[in-house]
């Protein structure tokens, strides 16, 4: 069977469109990575919805961020045949989803001044809302190797991501949970994930 | 089949997905729903402090839609197309955004009766409900179902949402006649009317 043809299309930003992008980068499925630049309101008529992330899948729109990404981690061999352990994988992305509005619209395009984004984070949003989700995880990777114990999915790439994101302003983020660190280590390092981090364009 | 135990507050809001989707597939379960008083208690036992969780033979699995969607395939309600279970995760995804919307934006909001319902007609009606209802009438025009030839949980939950909205606000589906036909239809499924009208009444949705 032939791959379909995928253009995925999003702002110049990882946010809601990474984990898909690092899906198809782990499983070296090609796409067309299409960053709207500066005219959305143009092009915000031709999605469905009017909302970005759209994946055209030969030519039809896919919408909905976390559906697109399981579509395409199922592609990439990221999602566990079993019915049980697949729900496990997509209950804690949608835990890790839901830090995406404390992470993006508060932390990276927040308003505050710097000083006060770190005082949000050190009293708020990481003792509050990171910590218990680090905690959980950390308990749960202490004796194995990744989320799902002895295969990679896209549970550990949501981690990775999110978990990576934060700590990029806020570095000291995962020093208590060294279980969580080895996997958003680990994963950085898988080769196809290695080679698409180092060359995808900068930005948020 | 496994044990299952589905434990959440008396009300429809993050639950009744997979409610529907246990009785449309004839699943046994134990439908726990606890008080509001007792929650502070259970908390710090449900993964991520946070209801719905559902056991499935004593192991607890948190977030609603993760359940919902498990329990749909043990329904036969996810369809075995990537794409298609993809198109589904998708229309689920949209009406579950619009439903926390509407308790967000209307249910909650700490006002008067008549400041809630002008919210609700004058700003969450035409600019978030609207759009959703028009694709999806145009979505249904000819086909049975909303995604391939099959019932699926994405049918379930258009009936389950607007179902629950067009009782609050009866003329909410005047203007989309197929999305009115296609809630009645599923509405009117032997095991979903059955539980419609025998399972528990909440207040809440």
């Amino acid at each position: 069977t032939t791959m379909p043809e995928y253009k995925l299309m999003y702002f110049n930003l990882q946010a809601r469109a990474e984990l898909t992008r690092l899906c198809f980068a782990y499983g070296g499925i090609a796409y067309e990575d299409d960053r709207i630049e500066g005219t959305w309101a143009e092009r915000k008529k031709e999605m469905p919805g009017g909302q970005v992330p759209v994946l055209l899948v030969d030519g039809k729109p896919l919408t909905e961020s976390l559906a697109m990404a399981r579509y395409i981690a199922k592609q990439a061999g990221l999602v566990p045949k079993d019915d049980l352990q697949a729900a496990h994988c997509d209950a804690i992305v949608d835990t890790l989803n839901g830090m995406m509005p404390d992470i993006y619209q508060k932390v990276i395009f927040g308003k505050l001044e710097p000083a006060e984004k770190q005082k949000l984070l050190k009293e708020d949003l990481v003792p509050n809302k990171f910590n218990p989700v680090l905690n959980r995880l950390n308990e749960r990777l202490s004796n194995q190797d990744w989320f799902l114990s002895d295969m990679v999915t896209w549970a550990d790439i949501a981690i990775s991501f999110m978990f990576g994101k934060v700590a990029e302003h806020y570095p000291t983020l995962l020093n208590d949970y060294p279980h969580v660190k080895k996997v958003v280590d680990n994963v950085q390092a898988l080769a196809p994930i290695k080679q698409y981090i180092s060359t995808r364009p900068k930005c948020n | 089949m496994p044990e299952y135990k589905l434990i959440y507050f008396n009300m429809a809001a993050r639950a009744e997905l997979a409610r529907w989707c246990f009785a449309y597939g004839g699943i046994e379960y134990e439908d726990k729903r606890i008080e509001f008083e007792d929650w502070p208690e259970m908390k710090a036992d449900m993964p991520g402090g946070q209801l719905p969780v559902l056991m499935v033979d004593d192991k607890p699995l948190p977030e609603s839609l993760a359940i919902s969607r498990y329990i749909a395939k043990q329904a036969g309600l996810v369809p075995e197309d990537d794409l298609e279970a993809a198109y589904c995760d998708a229309i689920v995804d949209t009406l579950v955004a619009l439903h926390m919307t509407v308790i967000e934006q209307v249910m909650m909001l700490k006002a008067e009766c008549e400041e809630k319902k002008r919210v609700m007609m004058e700003e969450v009606v035409p600019n978030k409900i609207n759009p959703r209802l028009n694709m999806l009438n145009e979505k249904l025009e000819d086909r049975d179902w909303v995604v391939s030839d099959q019932t699926t949980w994405a049918d379930l939950q258009i009936g389950l949402l607007f179902g629950m909205l067009s009782e609050k606000f009866p003329d909410m589906l005047a203007d989309y006649p197929n999305v009115s036909a296609h809630v009645e239809k599923v509405r009117a499924l032997e095991p979903i009317a059955e539980w419609i009208s025998n399972g528990p009444e909440t207040e809440i949705i």
